[in-house]
């Protein structure tokens, strides 16, 4: 009896007294918590980083990468040079069939918008930021400037002027509903000169230590500052930049075919690259070659191959080379099969396989991948279409010059490892259009496959017409934009226009 | 706070107040005098454990009787009590006989009547109560089953015992009298498992279905939720993946929730399990398959499984209990000791592949498909005007004597499957007496499927142990043991080089042999980065999964109708996946080998304080319990891979060995969940009840606003059945209306009410330095709290013609509301959502249960039981910022499907105005509507496909369910008959898409096609119904691949065979064989394999055909 007392008197005390759970904090081990996070310089260095890696992001897929939605091909569609092997997106390439409602012009919208937000967001957590060191600081956000920057001005360019939160204020409040402004051309082009000009003045011709390559530069920042006011054809200012662009030291690499080589990076000509490893897969790799390589390629040298047969350049533009044009050494007509169990060079023009076209193939080999992620740098600009933008911009101010033909020259001079007999003279051209054409027609032999020709066409109002000369029975005006996505009107509630036409 | 310490003093008091009106064994305390017998036997039993037995006829119990115990024992006790009156009395066990001492004339006609109780199988029943029909004189059977009783010459006796038929038998003979009791599953004094305790059948007042595991047949399916399909009324249950072991998705009365999850919560014997899915994926792009996380569980040891569905019986559980709770029941000791084995062995057959062409029909249909395209591009007639004559003329890829000679090629479908087996080994003992009682079991079962390659192997232990130390104290401990041995196949819906081993067996060309003259696994010259499909059978993949959990809990009872159980639990699994590429494997060869070890934990521990109270106040019952929960949940885990090994020799056994720089990764979380809960159940006269329940849940998941939530109910019954005037209706034997209203919550909605930067995203500068980066990922919610659902449910129990018939409908009624959901911050924002509670959702629906009993004459039995399920989830209120998609209904159905419609192939000269490219053989799509520039509808066709012509398709859920089974018993032949079906959910059918509809893309592969091919429409063939080679990027022309599909499966066909127990000697008690077929039949219209798991996969598991042979025996 007493025994049972005391248990039922012990259970009930404890009973009345448990009360396991003490205030119920959240514990999480993974993340970092806003309540402390960023506090340190270290903390700030990683939200620069995290915009940075907003060009990749999660995958090597959809943003400046290779894929049909990524940057790259977004700039070639709608041109000569672009032929895709998978329907889905052929079709819109073949027939500017440009539908609101495709992945194919949803994907890189839809991921960089938020970029822009991102950086946004950087740019107002480092505003506050307390640094011991201000140039740091300063170079931060200058770095996160032209990252905006270079997104603003790929956006715009496919999209038009895009509705983007620029402004400091909306973006800390998160929970407010905002709907961002479609600027005007001019506005727009207003807010990225004065950010990238800020930025130019900010950063450096170069990092002193290695590791910090990869970083914006006032190289990077000036070309597309330049780039910019080429498409807003604001040449005389265009041509002030590229000015500097001259003075900081870049020089054309010798060999065409090396630009891209991996064993050749970090070279002279680069102004801006995405850093790539061949160890990281996924995110940080260039899958370039994949995309490109026909099902049956072989490696002579025993690489590895992921073949996704997609891109081709179309032989009319093949053809358009001269047969002496080193360039052409990226373009490939021939490559290795197995044939029978033993390796055989095969002309694919000849034997069907590249029946739509040449493969278009600057990023070499590198042996350390697994066929599909390698390490080659991803350029996104280089200095001969800086040279060439300068020589575009001179014709138009003063119309024929020789230093026009002269920028010309350091281009093809490469191009023919010295052959004068290739080299053009003014005397060549009869007017300021002729040698605009000219000029166009080179960009194409030196920037092919780079993503810049459907910019090149529309600067020069031909991206339409080529097409319609090609028989393209879609392609009319209006689409020198592509639309914004169906998702992206719907959610703006009727604050948020779509382009014309569409 | 407040109400949890409110609650906390009252549980204190109650059971402190009742510490001091106790008992025990050795002291009897209690005084009276001059009281009637029958009021001292009433004080005595309510002090002590002690029952009395009389003939109420011999016995005069209004004689007065006076008692002054103190510290007595029970013997001293009755023996001062009946000092003076003509009563003898025995106590055996708890019980007191008590007899009138015999007169010469009475002692005459008593005799002694011996006897033996078992149940149909002949097994001896223990505790049955033995009575002199219409007294309280008696006796209960003993360890062996038998009994002795004195009674007069030719008088009745009554043998009953719980959940069997009560027995009448006239006292003919003296000796050795054979007494079957009947097993009575429909008894409305049968006990259920409830949250926290268990009632009477007839007292419940909420919504819970039972499911006794003897009737289900255990032969192939590994875990107990494949067994529960079509088996109880408002449970939805359809296979996910039909891979051993593979997924279930169990649904209790649909799936309000959009984004917390709509699974059930689990509690096996008490202890609420996480529904933490302990799955380690792997770096690669295949999947393995989805797993049931009851594989851990073997079905031999489960008893029964309750489903708790209207809030009135989940509440209990709060704020995890909206999705229903499923209470799982392990068998238990009994008294005696018994040894039982269940054997059986059962083969699997595909029961329909996928057909893909052989190497004749390959290369003619690729000829006849290359032909077409070249008639196509070149807009030669009927598809353009050019003149032939202009292109270069057509050349067939295969020539006629290639295809001559071709033959079927290799069938790589073949290459990869074989027959499943399954072998399922149970050894299980129970043992006990009036202190102990145990149950042990050992269970082996393993399942080789029809895929090579994937198999699952557990070896599962069960020991329950339940120790009655005294009358005040008991205690016992629960524990699971389990080792799974998964064998993964590389699977999935990755596609082209990625592709999983099925889509490789599916696409390989059938004209390529299976090795090179060195022994090299063949490629597809085409196609070279496809994996050979036998290839994938030198991966290695397991997954490893370990549980054990274990329970124990102390229950104290103070006095007769009070007990307070503590119970101390711990649930740890953990699940490890190895795997090791080599180089043989072209994915391997890739990465030069690769390997990796992920593993997954996950520890749970629950502390619970439940105390019961019983008390009667005239007519009244009550039933109080109030308890206390805490619970902690525990994960972490690892990942490991590394690349480039000189050999395949290590496999995963030596990672760091790999050149390539490994990559590593590690996470862990955990919270806590604590809970204040009871429970009262009042019962008038027992026709009117009344049960009220409430649950208090904190859990540091909730915004910082929102720590504690409450979630209470109430229900009534009125067993009309028990009314006077219904009574004398002899057909009625049951009828009980119950109505129930209350709240449950959802609270799995993860770590979503604070804000974090994950460092997530990475970036290389130098190409070769890692760099970690940051970005604000989530935003935080100080409101964010659980789901609540708010139900009415309205029952109606009927029993008719003593129970012949007899079931259940319910009705319910329950709105979900504060929905899980992320408010929209529109997509440009930083972070595009934050988690909030938005919105509400509506389910409502019908259950039926019928039980009835066809034809039960001696020999011959037919019984059928009938259960069907319909619920519809809507969308009740969307979040007042959500942004419908124009052809969105605010009310649609929660999984609506909206897609494009189709109308057909075109024809030659056949123009469509919406799709002005289309060639004849493309898929038309129907030009519905227009949008405007607003995305505003025109609501005509405006001769163009876009996204205004998109429509309400259907439901991915289905309309209804049923289950249908049927039991025939003849002599010792039992035969059943049992199937399940589901009707009306709509499916898209992706392998149909990828093998027949996109034979360009397969053509210009070098990939194989399904033989369906041959029905598309060619120039040669245009009666075809499915669309050519053409391609067609008009939006939506996949549409005609939403298929309804319905079907009904016969899911078991068991016959059964019990020989006869004289047969079978003294020691075995029963040998049963029995053989089963398993999926014998599916009827339905779906073109794909299987209607059930085909879901959205391009090459999923093959369902199967399963026959099984079994043994039990039993000692």
């Amino acid at each position: 009896m007493k025994k049972t007392i005391i248990i039922s008197l012990i259970a009930s005390i404890a009973f009345s007294l448990i009360s396991c759970e003490g205030d119920l904090v959240p514990k999480v081990s993974n993340r970092l918590s806003a309540l402390d996070f960023p506090k340190t310089e270290e903390d700030y260095k990683l939200i620069v980083t995290g915009v940075y890696s907003q060009f990749r992001y999660d995958n090597a897929w959809f943003r400046y990468s290779s894929d049909p939605n990524s940057r790259l091909i977004l700039g070639e569609i709608g041109t000569d040079e672009l032929y895709i092997s998978w329907s889905w997106c052929q079709e819109p390439q073949k027939n500017f069939e440009f539908n609101p409602g495709y992945d194919l012009f949803n994907q890189f919208y839809n991921k960089m918008i938020p970029s822009v937000t991102k950086a946004t967001y950087a740019l107002a957590l480092l505003s506050s930021a307390k640094f011991s060191d201000e140039t740091i600081k300063k170079q931060y956000i200058a770095e996160v400037k032209c990252c905006r920057a270079m997104w603003m001005y790929d956006l715009e360019g496919f999209y038009g002027p895009p509705p983007v939160v620029l402004d400091s204020a909306s973006v800390m409040n998160p929970l407010q509903t905002y709907f961002p402004p479609r600027l005007s051309d001019s506005a727009y082009l207003a807010f990225l000169e004065k950010d990238l000009t800020s930025a130019i003045r900010d950063l450096p011709i170069q990092y002193p230590i290695n590791i910090d390559y990869g970083r914006f530069t006032k190289g990077a920042a000036a070309s597309i500052l330049m780039k910019l006011y080429m498409r807003h054809k604001e040449f005389a200012k265009a041509e002030l930049i590229s000015r500097e662009i001259l003075s900081y030291g870049y020089k054309l690499e010798s060999d065409y075919a090396k630009i891209w080589d991996i064993n050749n990076e970090k070279n002279g000509e680069l102004i801006f690259v995405l850093p790539a490893s061949s160890e990281e897969i996924t995110a940080n790799s260039n899958i370039y070659r994949a995309h490109v390589l026909p099902g049956d390629w072989i490696s002579m040298s025993g690489s590895k191959v992921v073949a996704y047969s997609g891109y081709r350049v179309p032989w009319s533009v093949y053809d358009k080379f001269d047969k002496t044009d080193t360039r052409l050494s990226t373009l490939f007509k021939d490559y290795y099969i197995m044939k029978n169990g033993v390796p055989t060079l095969v002309d694919g023009r000849r034997t069907g396989r590249l029946r739509n076209g040449a493969l278009p193939l600057k990023y070499g080999e590198d042996r350390k991948s697994d066929g599909l992620f390698t390490g080659n740098d991803v350029v996104l600009i280089r200095y001969a279409d800086i040279l060439l933008l300068r020589a575009e911009a001179l014709n138009e101010i003063n119309g024929l010059n020789q230093e026009s033909i002269d920028l010309i020259n350091q281009i093809r001079n490469r191009a023919f490892q010295n052959n004068v007999a290739k080299l053009v003279t003014l005397a060549q051209f009869t007017s300021k259009e002729a040698l605009r054409d000219y000029i166009l027609q080179e960009r194409q032999f030196e920037l092919l496959f780079e993503g810049e020709r459907r910019e090149d066409l529309i600067r020069q109002g031909k991206y339409i017409q080529f097409a319609q000369a090609r028989g393209v029975t879609g392609a009319v005006d209006y689409k020198v934009r592509y639309p914004l996505p169906s998702s992206a009107i719907i959610e703006g509630q009727g604050n948020i226009k779509q382009n014309d036409g569409y | 706070m407040n109400l949890k310490k409110k609650l906390t003093l009252l549980l204190s008091i109650l059971f402190v107040l009742n510490t001091f009106a106790q008992n025990s064994d050795k002291n009897i305390n209690i005084s009276f005098s001059g009281i009637p017998l029958s009021e001292a036997i009433k004080r005595i039993e309510s002090i002590s454990k002690y029952t009395f037995f009389y003939d109420a006829q011999k016995i005069d119990l209004n004689q007065k009787v006076s008692l002054k115990a103190e510290s007595l024992s029970i013997q001293q006790t009755v023996t001062q009590l009946l000092l003076n009156s003509t009563i003898k009395f025995e106590i055996k066990n708890l019980q007191i006989a008590l007899y009138q001492k015999a007169g010469k004339q009475l002692q005459e006609n008593v005799k002694k009547i011996s006897g033996l109780v078992t149940d149909e199988k002949g097994e001896n029943i223990i505790g049955a109560s033995v009575l002199l029909k219409g007294s309280k004189f008696g006796t209960i059977t003993d360890f062996n089953g038998k009994f002795s009783i004195e009674v007069p010459e030719n008088s009745v006796i009554t043998v009953s015992y719980i959940g069997y038929k009560q027995t009448n038998i006239k006292a003919g003979i003296l000796d050795n009298l054979k007494v079957v009791l009947v097993e009575d599953n429909k008894s409305l004094d049968e006990v259920v498992v409830i949250g926290y305790g268990t009632q009477k059948r007839s007292d419940l007042t909420g919504a819970v279905s039972t499911v006794k595991t003897n009737d289900l047949v255990k032969t192939s399916d590994a875990s107990i939720s494949q067994l529960l399909k079509g088996k109880a009324a408002g449970v939805t249950v359809l296979s996910t993946n039909a891979g051993p072991g593979g997924g279930v998705s169990v649904r209790v009365r649909g799936a309000s929730s959009i984004a917390a999850g709509n699974d059930p919560l689990y509690v096996i014997d008490g202890f609420p399990i996480s529904n933490a899915i302990l799955e380690p994926g792997s770096p690669t792009q295949y999947s393995q398959g989805d797993r049931n996380p009851l594989n851990s569980l073997n079905p031999n040891d489960v008893e029964s499984i309750e489903i708790l569905k209207d809030a009135s019986a989940t509440s209990i559980y709060g704020a995890r209990a909206s999705n229903g709770v499923i209470l799982i029941t392990t068998k238990r000791g009994n008294n005696g000791l018994k040894l039982n084995y269940d054997g059986n062995y059962t083969t699997q057959i595909m029961s329909q592949p996928f057909k893909m062409l052989n190497a004749t029909d390959y290369m003619t249909e690729a000829n006849l498909l290359l032909h077409e395209n070249w008639l196509i591009s070149n807009k030669f007639a009927p598809f353009g005007a050019t003149d032939p004559s202009t292109a270069s003329p057509y050349t067939p890829r295969y020539t006629q004597t290639q295809i001559d000679n071709a033959g079927v090629g290799t069938n790589w479908w073949n290459l990869i499957t074989r027959p499943g087996i399954v072998s399922n080994h149970n050894i299980s003992a129970t043992y006990g007496n009036d202190k102990i009682r145990s149950y042990a079991s050992l269970g082996y079962y393993k399942n080789d499927g029809v895929m090579k390659g994937s198999s699952l192997e557990r070896i599962s232990t069960k020991i329950n142990l339940d120790w009655t130390i005294n009358k005040y104290i008991t205690t016992g401990i629960s524990f699971l043991g389990s080792v799974i041995n998964n064998q993964n196949i590389q699977a999935g819906n990755s596609e082209w080089g990625t592709s999983g081993m099925l889509m490789s067996a599916l696409l390989f060309d059938p004209t390529v042999s299976l090795r090179d003259n060195n022994g090299k696994y063949n490629e597809m010259s085409m196609y070279a980065d496809l994996p050979n499909p036998v290839s994938f059978l030198e991966v290695t993949d397991n997954t490893k999964q370990n549980r054990s959990m274990t329970n124990f809990y102390l229950t104290l009872s103070p006095i007769k109708d009070l007990s307070l159980k503590v119970t101390i639990g711990d649930d740890n699994q953990s699940s490890v996946r190895k795997m090791y590429y080599p180089k043989t494997f072209l994915p391997g060869y890739m990465k030069n080998g690769q390997a990796s070890i992920n593993q997954i934990n996950e520890d749970d521990i629950l502390f619970d304080v439940v105390g019961t109270y019983k008390f009667d106040i005239k007519e009244s019952k009550f039933t109080t319990m109030l308890g206390y929960s805490y619970q902690e949940f525990n994960g972490d885990g690892y990942s490991l891979s590394g690349s480039d090994y000189f050999t395949d020799y290590f496999q995963y056994n030596n990672i760091g060995v790999g050149t390539v720089k490994p990559i590593i990764g590690s996470w862990g979380n955990n919270s806590v969940l604590a809970s204040y809960f009871g429970r009262i159940n009042y019962t008038f006269k027992d026709k009117y009840l009344l049960t009220l329940n409430a649950r208090y849940d904190g859990s540091d998941k909730f915004g910082v606003k929102n720590k504690w939530g409450l979630f209470p109910s109430g229900s009534v019954g009125w067993r009309i059945s028990e009314e006077k005037c219904m009574k004398k209706l002899d057909k009625i034997s049951n009828l009980k209306l119950r109505i129930s209203y209350g709240q449950t919550g959802n609270s799995n909605i993860g770590s979503n009410a604070f804000s974090f930067y994950d460092v997530s995203s990475r970036y290389f500068f130098d190409g070769a330095t890692v760099s970690n980066g940051t970005t604000l990922t989530q935003l935080e919610n100080s409101n964010l709290k659980w789901e609540t659902s708010t139900e009415l449910n309205i029952g109606l129990d009927f029993g008719f013609l003593k129970n012949r018939i007899s079931g259940s409908v319910e009705i319910f009624n329950k709105t979900t509301s504060d929905l899980l959901s992320w408010r929209n911050l529109r997509s440009w924002n930083v972070v595009p959502s934050v988690a909030s509670n938005l919105g509400s959702t509506q389910s409502k629906g019908v259950e039926l249960t019928l039980n009835t009993v066809n034809i039960d004459s001696h020999d011959f039995k037919w019984s059928t039981d009938f259960t069907f399920t319909s619920y519809q989830d809507r969308w009740k209120e969307r979040s007042s910022d959500a942004v419908l998609a124009p052809w969105e209904k605010t009310d649609d159905p929660i999984r609506a499907v909206y897609y494009y419609k189709t109308a057909g192939i075109v024809q030659i000269d056949q123009t469509v105005a919406a799709q002005s490219n289309a060639v004849p053989g493309n898929i038309i799509v129907q030009d519905i509507n227009g949008f405007d520039s607003d995305l505003k509808y025109t609501g005509k066709p405006d001769g163009k496909i876009d996204q205004a012509d998109i429509v309400y398709l259907g439901n991915l859920d289905p309309d209804f369910t049923i289950g249908f089974n049927n039991t025939f018993k003849y002599k010792n032949f039992d035969l059943n008959i049992y199937a399940y079906g589901s009707f009306g959910q709509l499916v898209y059918n992706a392998a149909f898409i990828k093998y027949v509809a996109w034979s360009s893309q397969m053509v210009d592969a070098g990939t194989n096609l399904r033989v369906e091919v041959k029905d598309a429409w060619s120039t040669v063939n245009q009666t075809g119904i499915y669309p050519s080679i053409a391609v067609n990027t008009t939006m939506g022309s996949d549409a005609f691949a939403w298929e309804k599909a319905s079907f009904l499966r016969i899911k078991n066909l068991t016959l059964g065979y019990n020989f006869p127990k004289k047969w079978l000697g003294k020691n075995i008690s029963t040998l049963r064989i029995y053989a089963d077929v398993q999926n014998p039949f599916v009827f339905s219209k779906w073109t794909g394999m299987d209607p059930e798991t085909d879901g959205n996969g391009k090459a999923p598991y093959p369902n199967q055909k399963s026959y099984s042979v079994g043994l039990n025996l039993q000692f």
